[in-house]
């Protein structure tokens, strides 16, 4: 009996050798490099269509090229042409060029001002569709739904939203060093769309826009003195926000919308406080001797990170939303400054000085993985993309040999640290703040 | 026989030898495995070289109960050319495999009997000429045994020696399990009576009679490995990427071209966006080798082992896209 047991023992434990095992390979790391992608000007049907078709194709092809992880193959290589959205890609023709992706797409003028749009997206290689839609929407719309195509594209083949479809409010600066005027100024996130929202009378600064895409809160000194206010976009109209007895700034809203944090100065001390919008009623969340500002919230509202320098170095510490459980996370060599929570909640990013230089970084929101992704004699103020990819921030230059400030310009890196490029604004720029995907509202 | 017999009666002259090794079993199996067989052999070696000018037989460690089959030769010749073969001899093969690859060129039936190696024909010959004499000698030591359990016995390996006698046998196959887990190459200990028509799987080709496996080199996957990784395009930003493991079939044709590809972690890539993002690059990476044709990665198989389709008709890919880093 028991010699049995062990005999039948004996071949269970021996069967998964005898059964014929798969054969598996590891593949560890990759290559990365711009996704090559063909998009053939969308087809159209008439020659008013073909205008339009021309215009949106180059403002997708401007908006995925300017990511830095999509790279449009010039067209004179395409090897097929589509007379309609129907028509179905020949595979092996986009291959031999080497595409990976494909974006087919058609215009139709339906009336006068309206027109649809249909693109389709193709992985190439493995012959699949992988994404399709049709708008219709007004002609005078044409670059925002050119820029909702871009973000289809860029979500299905990154998985993550796009970022195409934004705004961007900034700091315009003019005038001589010594007066300068300071006004603030939206853009579409390509620059284009163009317009100054305040007269320069009063100096701006820290402009951060709200959830819900309606309002910019800022910091501005009216009479010389430094009030935090809310500037609606849709009427014009300013507030300032509460009654204060000290000077308020660094506001940004939680992610809710439906409060506000900033730091309030007050004897000498400046501590963190919080504003319900609804009620006006303040909460003091941080009471210490040191100077604490920049909060910033978690996406999801729970946390909230700062820069203190109660350790006697301005670094960085997280704290629950209620002011509790207060927690240093940056411990690296030179002072720590302006963080700000990534929309996707995976990293924080913040203003670092060390060794006369300034750099903007990311961390994990544990303090742990720091890595720098841009450097300069004065970069500052990052603000995240809201897919939490990009990190805008603003590059000063040095002074010249007389002493005149440097130019400030706004510039935009990916967060693996590539693909830096400047945006271009018709003056000089800085505190540039990031929007809500637009379509989301 | 009496060599055999000789040989034991030297080892009881090693007391201290046994226990060591006998305890060393009790605690250790795989490391008594290891160096059991690596006395053994030595001490066979020694053994055999000084009976060598007697014009006397050696005796192996493993005996294999070779009574009611014949030894079909182990070669690296094609599986149907193997099958002609046995045609022509007998219709029951016993698959003696103990080794792996690595071992098979020279494993030719007198290699794992203390003889010299080789590819030759003559020494595989040889070999089996050995293992039919060996066979005749040992017929009465095994014959008790086998009448007591005559299916056991026709299936099993006993091993040699007068410690053996009183070793549990169950311990011998756990150290036999053991060495398998640990790759020593003992992935096929038993005598397995094997069917004609199933001898196209068989020896080198993989399939029963050894793994495909252990046939492919370490370097040809890592060859493998190494043109998908180039053929793969990561986004590194992706978010939660460096948890990502993805887990690809490949199925193959025959000339070594892509049949189709499935994406296996299909609950998350369902799930996650960011994963079906990472997925989708893996998948592509599959393809984009594919159509380098002569350079394709896949190219080794009909090349190299064109006639173990059935072993590498789908592969299992596993991406993973920081181990590496991103280039």
């Amino acid at each position: 009996m028991k010699k049995s047991f062990l005999c039948a023992l004996f071949f269970v434990v021996l069967m998964p050798f005898s059964l014929r095992a798969e054969l598996s390979i590891d593949i560890t790391g990759a290559h990365s490099e711009p996704m090559a992608t063909g998009l053939p000007v969308f087809s159209a049907g008439g020659e008013q269509a073909k205008e339009m078709a021309e215009k949106i194709s180059q403002v997708i092809e401007s908006d995925l090229e300017s990511s830095g992880l999509f790279r449009i193959l010039d067209p004179l290589a395409y090897l097929q042409t589509f007379k309609g959205i129907e028509d179905a890609p020949v595979f092996v023709d986009w291959q031999a060029i080497k595409a990976e992706a494909l974006i087919q797409g058609h215009i139709d003028y339906l009336s006068e001002k309206q027109i649809r749009v249909s693109v389709r997206l193709w992985d190439v290689y493995a012959a699949q569709e992988l994404y399709s839609a049709t708008l219709e929407i007004d002609n005078k719309g044409w670059r925002r739904a050119a820029h909702m195509i871009a973000d289809a594209v860029y979500k299905r083949i990154t998985g993550e939203e796009g970022y195409f479809d934004t705004r961007i409010v900034y700091i315009a600066e003019t005038g001589t060093p010594l007066n300068r005027i300071k006004r603030l100024a939206i853009m579409d996130q390509d620059g284009e769309n163009h317009q100054f929202l305040t007269d320069g009378l009063n100096l701006v600064l820290t402009p951060r826009f709200s959830p819900n895409m309606q309002q910019i809160t800022y910091l501005s000194f009216y009479k010389d003195t430094p009030r935090v206010y809310l500037f609606d976009i849709e009427t014009g109209k300013q507030q300032v926000v509460g009654d204060f007895p000290g000077m308020t700034f660094a506001p940004r809203f939680s992610p809710d919308g439906h409060k506000l944090i900033m730091s309030m100065a007050e004897n000498g001390n400046t501590d963190i406080f919080e504003l319900d919008l609804d009620t006006r009623a303040v909460k003091q969340l941080t009471n210490s001797a040191a100077i604490e500002t920049s909060p910033s919230y978690s996406p999801d509202g729970k946390k909230i990170v700062f820069n203190s320098d109660r350790s006697g170095a301005q670094q960085l510490y997280v704290m629950d939303s209620n002011g509790k459980n207060v927690k240093r996370i940056s411990f690296g060599n030179g002072r720590y400054a302006t963080p700000v929570w990534s929309p996707r909640g995976d990293y924080i990013a913040f203003t670092k000085m060390a060794g006369g230089k300034f750099y903007i970084g990311v961390m994990f929101p544990d303090g742990k993985g720091e890595r720098l992704v841009a450097e300069g004699y004065l970069v500052e103020a990052p603000t995240w993309s809201p897919n939490g990819r990009i990190l805008m921030y603003f590059r000063q230059e040095p002074p010249n040999r007389s002493g005149i400030p440097g130019a400030t310009k706004i510039y935009a890196v990916d967060i693996t640290g590539y693909n830096e490029r400047r945006l271009i604004t018709p003056v000089d720029a800085s505190d540039p703040a990031w929007s809500p995907l637009l379509s989301n509202h | 026989m009496g060599l055999r017999l000789n040989f034991f009666m030297r080892l009881r002259h090693y007391p201290f030898l046994f226990k060591t090794v006998q305890s060393a079993f009790d605690h250790l199996p795989m490391v008594m495995s290891v160096t059991l067989h690596a006395a053994v052999v030595i001490l066979l070696t020694c053994d055999f070289v000084s009976e060598k000018k007697e014009h006397a037989l050696s005796v192996p460690v493993f005996v294999v109960d070779l009574s009611k089959v014949q030894i079909a030769e182990m070669t690296n010749l094609p599986p149907k050319l193997m099958q002609t073969n046995q045609k022509k001899k007998s219709k029951r093969t016993v698959n003696t495999s103990a080794y792996s690859k690595a071992s098979s060129a020279g494993r030719s039936g007198s290699s794992a009997r203390g003889g010299k190696t080789g590819k030759s024909k003559t020494q595989k010959t040889a070999g089996a000429v050995l293992e039919k004499e060996l066979n005749s000698l040992l017929k009465d030591i095994t014959t008790p045994k086998k009448k007591d359990k005559p299916s056991a016995a026709s299936n099993s390996i006993k091993s040699g020696g007068a410690g053996a006698a009183t070793e549990d046998p169950f311990k011998t196959l756990l150290a036999s399990v053991d060495g398998i887990k640990n790759g020593m190459g003992y992935a096929d200990m038993k005598t397995v009576e094997t069917d004609p028509e199933e001898m196209t799987t068989e020896g080198i080709e993989g399939g029963q009679g050894g793994s495909y496996m252990q046939e492919l080199s370490v370097s040809e996957k890592d060859m493998i490995g190494i043109k998908l990784r180039e053929c793969w395009n990561l986004d590194p930003g992706v978010r939660g990427v460096q948890d990502m493991l993805i887990e690809i079939r490949v199925f193959l044709n025959r000339e070594g071209t892509v049949k189709d590809v499935k994406i296996l972690n299909k609950a998350r890539y369902n799930k996650d966006t960011a994963f079906r993002s990472v997925a989708e690059s893996a998948r592509r990476a599959v393809y984009i080798c594919d159509k380098k044709n002569a350079e394709s990665p896949f190219k080794i198989f009909p090349e190299h082992y064109g006639q173990s389709y059935d072993m590498w008709q789908t592969l299992l890919l596993r991406f993973n896209p920081f181990d590496g880093g991103v280039m």
